[in-house]
């Protein structure tokens, strides 16, 4: 179920964690692996076949933005999770609402905003996150857009990802760094 | 028709001189990425120069992108979608950069990519034009108008039941399932909820005693003030993200989130034992934080107001109200709560048992772990 999203996302750069990562990761492991699967089970995953019924946009579209979204993670040098919880908040955002392609990239931009503040102590402005969208909108608009989502969505806005699995299965069964990054890059 | 041609000059020239400035802005950051270590000025604009088309490479508006994958390949979709009412604003979603005569196929294709040359410019700004229309219409507006402007929710809300209003027992499973947003949800609005008097203040949040009209029951009312130019501040995100999923006997409820213009309020349950007084807390009047004006004066509430759940449980309020007495002479001890009739359940032998063997022992004893799925 995790493999829902239509199209494929394209490879991204890997980055081993760090010691520190790895320590905790190792005491609270089973824990933390319990609640992902309790957390995937809860989550309202996006329908694989919502794309069919919006009227404006394609997956080809989606594929376009999320390009777009991870030039700009790679430019701010964000953590690669941070482009999975912001598609994860696209497509469970556009399960519900239909979005106008003018808009998309609004959208999306939003997402990466919130993701970002969710998941980093990176201060991006919505100035900034409007500059980037080539003066598109607005830093008001990006601002609207962000408290749109959170509210269709209803604050549920933290899900796990294919990432947080991988580091958990990993370091549980104590895979060698190769398997890991060779996992990641499946991803 | 010249109606809008003026629009274009009038909105485009401002919008490139904000362009440049903002690339001026950046191209400021890129220099201080750079750092001092560069040696001489000829690299260092080389490199500035890379980083500044990189920066340009980023900062683009998909649309144009999207908008050629329409022309090679929706065409005959949009054509119908074009036809069927969205609102009423049919017209209005059409995307502007599709081939109804003006731009040619072609010259959008170089549009996109000789960003800087005349042609390029001029029909950069011809795009401006047309789609500022549809966005300054927006600027203005509320976010509710704007959502029903340009997006429209695809399913119909889910029919309001009347049964949540009075049925509080299932209402926490209930409120998980609604959206906040547009329909009929009786959550998420501010007259929901009738502002009392404050409890306190924090560095970013000021905490009200509040009223739900909802629940019939007092709340504590957490309101953030939102800053116009950063958003909803991460802090508040996080808080209310997590505490979504938290659902615990320890934890305090987040019922509810109100989401104006100015504040992003968080409905929590008021967790109230009453204020001490003399009578319950000898001494308490001495202390030298107390100061009555400041706490308030409330008066202690039956527990099972705000954990309906004891009473569910036989004897389960008055067991936990007579843990509860701060003063250990009214307090229940351990023995006398043996004999309580809470525990009427449990088998004879418990009670007969010595020190030292294991409650385990007894038949028909078992520790439940606790569990994920007893946290609703």
């Amino acid at each position: 179920s995790l493999l829902e999203d239509p199209p494929a996302l394209q490879p991204l750069e890997v980055t081993e964690p760090t010691a520190e990562e790895l320590s905790l990761l190792q005491d609270y492991g089973r824990d933390n692996l319990d609640y992902l699967f309790y957390r995937e089970k809860r989550v309202a995953w996006p329908k694989p076949d919502y794309m069919s019924k919006q009227p404006f946009i394609t997956k080809q579209m989606r594929t376009i933005l999320i390009g777009w979204l991870i030039d700009v993670s790679v430019e701010y040098e964000l953590d690669e999770q941070i482009v999975f919880v912001a598609v994860n908040l696209i497509d469970r955002f556009l399960c519900v609402m239909s979005v106008v392609r003018e808009k998309f990239q609004l959208v999306g931009a939003a997402a990466l905003m919130l993701a970002v503040k969710l998941e980093t102590s990176v201060k991006i402005s919505p100035q900034n996150w409007a500059t980037l969208t080539g003066d598109g909108f607005t830093a008001r608009q990006m601002i609207k857009m962000e408290k749109l989502i959170m509210s269709v969505l209803n604050f549920d806005l933290r899900s796990p990802t294919v990432i947080c699995f991988i580091q958990q299965i990993c370091t549980k069964f104590k895979f060698p760094n190769d398997h890991s990054a060779i996992s990641m890059y499946i991803v | 028709m010249y109606c809008t041609v003026d629009k274009s000059h009038t909105s485009g020239a401002p919008a490139t001189q904000a362009r440049n400035a903002k690339d001026d802005m950046v191209d400021d950051e890129e220099w201080k990425n750079l750092g001092v270590g560069l040696p001489s000025g000829v690299t260092m604009r080389e490199k500035k120069s890379g980083a500044l088309s990189r920066m340009q490479k980023l900062k683009k508006r998909l649309s144009h992108s999207f908008g050629r994958l329409t022309v090679s390949k929706e065409d005959p979709e949009d054509h119908v979608s074009g036809k069927l009412p969205y609102n009423g604003y049919s017209d209005e979603f059409l995307d502007r950069l599709e081939p109804n005569g003006n731009i040619p196929e072609g010259k959008a294709d170089l549009k996109y990519t000789d960003w800087n040359t005349v042609r390029g410019h001029n029909n950069r700004v011809v795009k401006r034009q047309l789609s500022v229309s549809s966005d300054s219409k927006l600027l203005d507006d509320d976010i509710r108008e704007e959502a029903r402007v340009i997006l429209r929710p695809r399913k119909p809300p889910r029919p309001k039941s009347e049964v949540l209003l009075n049925n509080p027992g299932s209402e926490h499973r209930r409120t998980k399932r609604f959206s906040a947003f547009g329909g009929d949800s009786p959550f998420g609005k501010s007259e929901a909820y009738i502002k009392l008097e404050q409890l306190g203040e924090g560095s970013y949040a000021t905490v009200y005693k509040g009223y739900s009209n909802l629940k019939n029951q007092v709340v504590a009312l957490k309101e953030i003030r939102l800053q116009e130019e950063e958003g909803a501040p991460f802090t508040a995100i996080r808080e209310a993200s997590l505490l979504k999923e938290l659902k615990h006997a320890n934890i305090v409820t987040l019922h509810d989130i109100v989401h104006t213009r100015e504040t992003l309020t968080f409905v929590f349950e008021y967790v109230v034992l009453g204020t001490p007084g003399e009578e319950d807390w000898p001494g308490v009047t001495t202390l030298p934080g107390y100061k009555p004006h400041k706490l308030g004066q409330y008066r202690p509430r039956k527990l099972g107001l705000y954990w309906p759940r004891l009473h569910d449980v036989v004897q389960g309020e008055a067991m936990a109200t007579a843990l509860l007495q701060l003063d250990p002479a009214h307090r229940l001890g351990a023995d006398d709560a043996m004999c309580h009739p809470y525990f009427n359940g449990l088998p004879k032998k418990l009670l007969e048992l010595p020190d030292d063997v294991s409650i385990f022992s007894v038949e028909g004893v078992h520790l439940y772990p606790e569990h994920y799925t007893a946290i609703k």
